[in-house]
């Protein structure tokens, strides 16, 4: 029982993770179909952004941590106006798929040069003490991931609801012609979805720097799965992106311990596969285009 | 209109901005990374050609940071020589060249090396998987490449007539590591944990075949990957369930880390023993206090006086040129002592000129001509003979473990 309970919560915990980080790509999704395919290099750089600051420069960590997530999301700005707006031309335009690939291995060699490729680990506030569930150990740093995710997925689900720009991202992702129309500018909401797109990946290096050691060369491995947890859920639906983290890192760790550790990615993906055919928008998804809130 | 044209204008300039970025950080790649070893210390004869020696290294990747500490020792044997005049008055340039990791660009690396840049020999070999793709065109090109960290024994062994090794080959490694197991632990109940790529794959193999030589198996053989595998409960615990006493951990940096965290969860507390992987400081960030009481074993440790004039003239030399003593100590220990060696080949073999019989007469000399030579790890009668081409024997390890967050050397022996 105890081996059942530690292999879920130390998956959560990974989970978490993937779930943050797929909500960066969930957010430019579903305002103008384009995904920020850099998303996991903006990861790393806020891992790297929240080491320099915390370790290097002695910056308190909550100074460190807000301006690692703010630099992330002012840089995720200029990416959508240099390496999206241009080439987002509508339902068909691939171009962007190119475009960010390129930011992201920009961004990669830009912090290998600067930060070179050591690993660092930022000590986490909370402390290095561990968190003891019925024999099952989490380390607090750790179980801090859990509230941090879901109050993050709250003031998401608030702006959406409630804020006159969550009103205008929703509007865009449902009819953007006619946003237009109305007299509010489209370029605008994606921009700011690209910005908010950005600090949710700053705050998830940030956060992850905190636990697991950040080189210039984590973020590809990471952008990769917090895609397929993205699809897997369906793109526009934040609460079942953030469910469909948690059970990925789950079923990474269950598949690990019963099946096989040599060959637990490859289930993973064929899972992944399976699922999509028998929903091909995804687990959560209701509808092609409107956010789901 | 005049919007539209002052938009042009905004975005001509961030193009160029982004340019003149990329372009800078070209440059500075440049200097950063590679191309500045050849640092001609002047004392060798004007006019004279230099003499080219291949460098095979990782700057990019999860492995720079312990890759450099190779590149690193090679430098500093590379400026001791020259400010000795270099060999036979000729100053020795390093051609220095980033595999990326990349098997692929490894192996157009070895051709370069040969047909390109025409070096006379080449050091290197860090990452194993990058290595084993080498290995058979170096065999090809016909040059000796000096083997300084890659612990893979087909490398090296298998009828590889080119390549010399002076790394920790895992079998020799193995061998070591099951003595030692036995002495201090009195167990063979040993779970092998090892990464997926090269490194793990040779040491899980090497250790497994000690054990059976013994008639012996590993209790747990469980795999991870080091770039993307994060939680090891899955790993650990099966390790666990086998009932091992020892854990054989063979991952790189960070993901050791991971290893120890998940041990620290499941209440396992049993010795660790590993090799480079564990002796570089990732394992010490993620873990920290747990990495205490981990062994690693080296060729060399420089948290310790040095007792050896060589290794203490390695370490001035070495400190006061990258201000800091080596990260991952056997790496850049190796690479020095490798380079030197080859060194002392070169200028053995005395060169003709005719590229292909230098190389030749490079590697016969290594194998039966090389002469005693007194290193950073120890003192050499003849390293290489043609039948064994690893220089570094059982007798060449020093068991190294980590105290307060230092490696220092074991007690344990």
């Amino acid at each position: 029982m105890s081996l059942v309970l530690q292999l879920v919560i130390s998956g959560l915990s990974v989970g978490c993770l993937y779930a943050l980080i797929a909500l960066g790509y969930s957010l430019t999704y579903v305002v103008n179909g384009t995904l920020n395919m850099s998303q996991g290099q903006l990861v790393m750089l806020g891992g790297v952004l929240m080491f320099g600051f915390a370790e290097l420069a002695h910056l308190p960590f909550l100074v460190s941590f807000a301006v690692a997530a703010l630099l992330v999301g002012l840089l995720n700005l200029g990416i959508e106006r240099l390496a999206i707006r241009k080439f987002d031309k509508g339902p068909n335009s691939i171009e962007w798929v190119l475009s960010t690939i390129a930011v992201g291995i920009i961004i990669q060699d830009v912090a290998l040069y600067f930060n070179g490729p050591d690993e660092g680990v930022t000590p986490s506030p909370v402390g290095e003490g561990m968190l003891r569930i019925f024999g099952a150990g989490i380390y607090w740093k750790e179980f801090i991931f859990l509230p941090v995710v879901g109050v993050l997925l709250a003031i998401l689900i608030l702006f959406y609801k409630k804020s006159h720009w969550g009103l205008w991202l929703r509007a865009t992702a449902d009819n953007r012609t006619a946003v237009e129309i109305m007299g509010v500018s489209s370029n605008k909401i994606v921009a700011v979805a690209y910005v908010l797109s950005g600090l949710l990946a700053g705050i998830g290096g940030a956060l992850m720097s905190t636990n697991y050691a950040v080189s210039v060369d984590i973020g590809l491995p990471l952008g990769l799965k917090a895609i397929s947890v993205a699809i897997l859920a369906g793109v526009n639906n934040p609460k079942g992106i953030v469910a469909a983290g948690l059970l990925l890192g789950v079923a990474e760790a269950v598949i690990g311990q019963y099946v096989s550790t040599a060959f637990r990615e490859m289930f993973v993906y064929g899972m992944v596969i399976l699922v999509l055919y028998w929903k091909p928008t995804g687990l959560f998804n209701a509808r092609k285009t409107a956010i789901k809130v | 209109m005049k919007r539209a044209a002052g938009k042009r204008w905004i975005l001509g300039m961030l193009v160029m901005a982004m340019i003149w970025v990329l372009s800078a950080c070209g440059a500075g790649g440049k200097e950063g990374a590679p191309a500045d070893a050849s640092a001609a210390s002047g004392s060798g004869e004007a006019g004279k050609e230099p003499i080219l020696i291949g460098m095979s290294t990782e700057a990019t990747g999860d492995n720079a940071m312990n890759s450099v500490n190779l590149y690193q020792g090679v430098q500093v044997a590379v400026d001791q020589v020259n400010a000795k005049g270099g060999i036979d008055g000729r100053l020795v340039e390093l051609v220095v060249r980033d595999t990326e990791q990349n098997p692929t660009r490894g192996i157009s690396i070895i051709r370069d090396f040969s047909q390109k840049e025409k070096v006379l020999a080449a050091i290197g070999g860090f990452h194993s998987t990058v290595m084993l793709a080498q290995s058979p065109v170096i065999m090809e090109e016909k040059f000796a490449f000096m083997v300084a960290t890659s612990n893979v024994p087909a490398s090296v062994e298998s009828g590889m007539p080119w390549t010399f090794g002076v790394r920790m080959n895992a079998n020799i490694t193995a061998q070591y590591a099951l003595k030692f197991i036995k002495e201090h632990f009195n167990t063979t109940k040993i779970a092998i944990l090892h990464e997926n790529g090269g490194y793990g794959k040779g040491a899980a193999a090497a250790m497994t075949k000690v054990l059976e030589a013994e008639g012996l198996k590993p209790t747990a053989v469980e795999t991870f990957d080091n770039a993307k595998d994060k939680d090891m409960t899955a790993q650990v615990n099966r390790a666990k369930e086998s009932g091992a006493e020892v854990v054989y951990l063979f991952g790189q940096g960070a993901a050791n880390g991971y290893v120890l965290q998940a041990m620290d969860k499941l209440g396992w507390k049993v010795p660790v023993v590993g090799e480079n992987g564990t002796a570089n400081k990732g394992i010490q960030e993620v873990g920290k206090e747990l990495a205490d009481g981990v062994y690693a074993i080296q060729t060399a440790n420089f948290n310790v006086d040095q007792t050896r004039e060589p290794a203490k003239k390695f370490l001035d030399d070495f400190t006061k040129k990258f201000g800091h003593i080596p990260t991952t100590f056997a790496s850049a220990a190796q690479g020095y002592d490798g380079a030197m060696l080859l060194f002392q080949a070169i200028e053995k073999a005395g060169l003709t000129g005719d590229l292909a019989k230098d190389r030749e007469a490079i590697r016969t000399t290594l194998e039966t001509n090389l002469g005693s030579y007194n290193g950073v790890i120890k003192e050499w009668e003849q390293a290489f003979t043609p039948e064994n081409h690893d220089a570094v024997d059982v007798n060449s390890y020093l068991m190294c473990v980590w105290k307060d967050g230092k490696l220092v050397v074991s007690d344990k022996q």
